[in-house]
């Protein structure tokens, strides 16, 4: 009986042993999660060396790992509370409420019990660590609850670029709707025609309708003024085969951008396109088996934005925001005339200055201004609306699930305190002289 | 008891080599006086032949405190703060801040024993700096706290116009704050 127990127990380490290394060598390590990653992350949580390259170097190891990912756009947006701010000794007393100077302070993964908005594993109030005075250096913050510094509209912890009080006063008592909305036109720089090369690519007289059609379609693309000629996307080898890497030759802002958001975070470190399937959104049943490429979202020879600026968007999202953009006003002009209406691309791949020059390009990485929302207020919003309208809505979860169908409230806390402190300045109201 | 009386011996001749030696290189205080003045030169270049000059004297550019947005000048105290973070990510052991009794901003208020002695002591006296030890996070420093006069009209206009500086009355020449280096010991 002893005997056949040691055996049993032999077999179950052996065959146990040989699933959880079938499980590590594989392209699947989900089964050693100790908890489930946050949504900003869990498209990386098929392998654990996205975030824990070297198994030794402990936290340290980590943060390298996140700066990996983010240093660059913590840098171009001047993080308000980057490790630099920190630095200086005079900062250690803060330092030991809460060490605000490493990424793993504040966002802890794994712990999904214990994970808020953007990530934060701190409790909601984390800002009075440090903040706790604010109280008493500024009047209008004496009822300010102590967990709503973030909401929007007020403070952003890593990125306080747009939220100022002299950027909101600046824009004090705008209309909800600015008399001439200045929407982004398309800007694609044109060259001189080219004369299409497939004949040294395709020789199978069974291919030529679908070549032919492509031909057409690539004649009316920008690709055939003068950018890409059929060789330089399809190699003679393996014509029908385009790997993302090609797009990117030519088109690598779009390519970097795009591996920092949701739809393509998986390809910066290695791993396979995410799956719809993988998504934690709603997303329609039948496109579960769609995995993200360059041309999941842009025809591949019809360069046709419109296609990519919605129908490709809504043929896998399925969220209620997402169902109700058709019907929404955005919706609703933009089908009318996409010149003047908003689509989905048009929120969360908006048309930019180009950060390292003066021209234009099409933001790829569509999670950029979402972290938080009130980032979209100057490149997208404000060109339209006014902007206490605008951080109205975006403060509304019920007008955002509307797709902005519902009107807004038009009214704003912070915009609202500074007119009162302009009210009490005239009135020559004493105020705290921090104010 | 041969083998003890040998050990004794020994302690006593090492004990007789003499003084203990004398500190080797430069003594912080010199190290400080030092950062202080290329730091103040730079300061004084910055408001007076930029700033100043462009802003107050030909007028051509106006200087902000959201210089990026409004395609300005940067601030003077500013420029000082990111001259500072950039040394602090070199990790020398060696940093320097700006504070102030009047500070804009609430968190450049001074905050350690060290920086309210300091600046104590300049407010009384700002001919003499202040030098001091403290620790701070586990760790020693020497810190040195030097006076910040305003050295340019365009410094006593923008903190006397701003609507959250805590004092209105500065004149040109007087202390506005202090310069804070510590070195680590």
């Amino acid at each position: 009986m002893r005997f056949l127990s040691v055996v049993l127990f032999s077999l179950a380490t052996v065959v146990g042993g040989a699933v959880l290394a079938w499980q590590l060598l594989g392209d699947d390590q989900r089964v050693f999660q100790p908890g489930e990653l946050s949504y900003a992350h869990h498209q990386l949580e098929l392998a654990c060396a996205s975030c824990h390259d070297d198994a030794f170097s402990g936290n340290a190891g980590i943060e390298q790992r996140c700066l990996g990912c983010h240093q660059a756009d913590m840098k171009a947006i001047g993080d308000a509370h980057g490790p630099k701010k920190f630095a200086d000794p005079r900062n250690a007393g803060e330092l030991e409420r809460l060490d605000a100077s490493r990424c793993l302070s504040c966002h802890r993964e794994h712990v999904p019990e214990q994970t808020h908005a953007m990530q934060v594993t701190q409790p909601k109030d984390f800002c009075m660590a440090c903040h706790a005075d604010i109280a008493t250096t500024r009047a209008s913050h004496q009822a300010v609850a102590g967990d709503s510094c973030t909401n929007a509209g007020c403070h952003n912890y890593h990125d306080n670029s747009t939220l100022y009080e002299a950027f909101l006063n600046a824009h004090q008592h705008e209309p909800a709707l600015l008399p001439h909305p200045q929407k982004r036109p398309r800007h694609v720089a044109m060259a001189a025609m080219l004369t299409p090369d497939w004949q040294t690519l395709w020789s199978n007289p069974a291919a030529m309708p679908a070549i032919k059609l492509a031909e057409q379609d690539w004649a009316q693309s920008a690709h055939a003024k003068g950018h890409a000629n059929c060789s330089d996307c399809h190699q003679r080898e393996n014509p029908n085969e385009v790997a993302m890497t090609v797009c990117a030759d030519c088109h690598d802002d779009e390519w970097q951008a795009l591996q920092k958001g949701h739809h393509g975070m998986r390809l910066a470190v290695g791993l396979a396109p995410m799956s719809v399937s993988d998504a934690r959104l709603p997303m329609h049943a039948d496109a579960a088996d769609n995995a993200v490429s360059c041309n999941s979202c842009h025809s591949p020879h019809r360069y046709d934005t419109s296609k990519a600026e919605a129908e490709s968007c809504l043929g896998c999202h399925a969220d209620e925001h997402s169902r109700n953009w058709p019907q929404s006003t955005h919706g609703q002009r933009w089908q009318q005339d996409p010149a003047t209406g908003v689509s989905c691309a048009g929120c969360h791949m908006p048309r930019e200055p180009h950060p390292d020059n003066s021209s234009q390009w099409v933001q790829h990485n569509q999670s950029a201004n979402l972290r938080p929302n009130d980032k979209m207020l100057k490149q997208v919003c404000m060109r339209c609306h006014g902007l206490e309208y605008a951080l109205s809505a975006l403060a509304d979860r019920d007008v955002i699930k509307s797709n902005f169908s519902r009107p807004a409230s038009g009214q704003h806390d912070s915009m609202e305190w500074l007119r009162q402190q302009a009210r009490q300045n005239q009135s020559g109201v004493a105020t705290p002289a921090s104010e | 008891m041969k083998k003890r009386w040998g050990w004794s011996l020994l302690v006593v001749m090492l004990a007789g080599c003499g003084k203990a030696p004398e500190p080797q290189g430069i003594s912080p205080q010199r190290m400080t006086d030092t950062i202080h003045t290329i730091l103040e030169a730079d300061r004084t270049v910055y408001t007076q032949q930029v700033v100043n000059r462009l802003t107050l004297d030909e007028k051509v550019i106006k200087a902000s405190e959201h210089w990026r947005e409004d395609k300005a000048l940067v601030l003077p105290a500013q420029m000082f703060r990111m001259g500072a973070e950039l040394v602090n990510e070199k990790d020398l052991g060696m940093s320097y801040a700006l504070i102030s009794e009047w500070a804009i901003n609430k968190k450049n208020l001074p905050r350690t024993d060290g920086e309210r002695s300091g600046m104590q002591a300049l407010i009384q006296n700002p001919a003499q700096p202040y030098y001091t030890e403290e620790e701070l996070g586990g760790k020693r420093y020497f810190t040195a706290v030097y006076p910040d006069k305003a050295i340019a009209e365009a410094c006593v206009q923008c903190h006397n116009d701003h609507k959250d500086s805590p004092r209105k009355d500065f004149k040109k020449g007087e202390v506005m704050g202090a310069v804070v280096i510590r070195l680590a010991l």
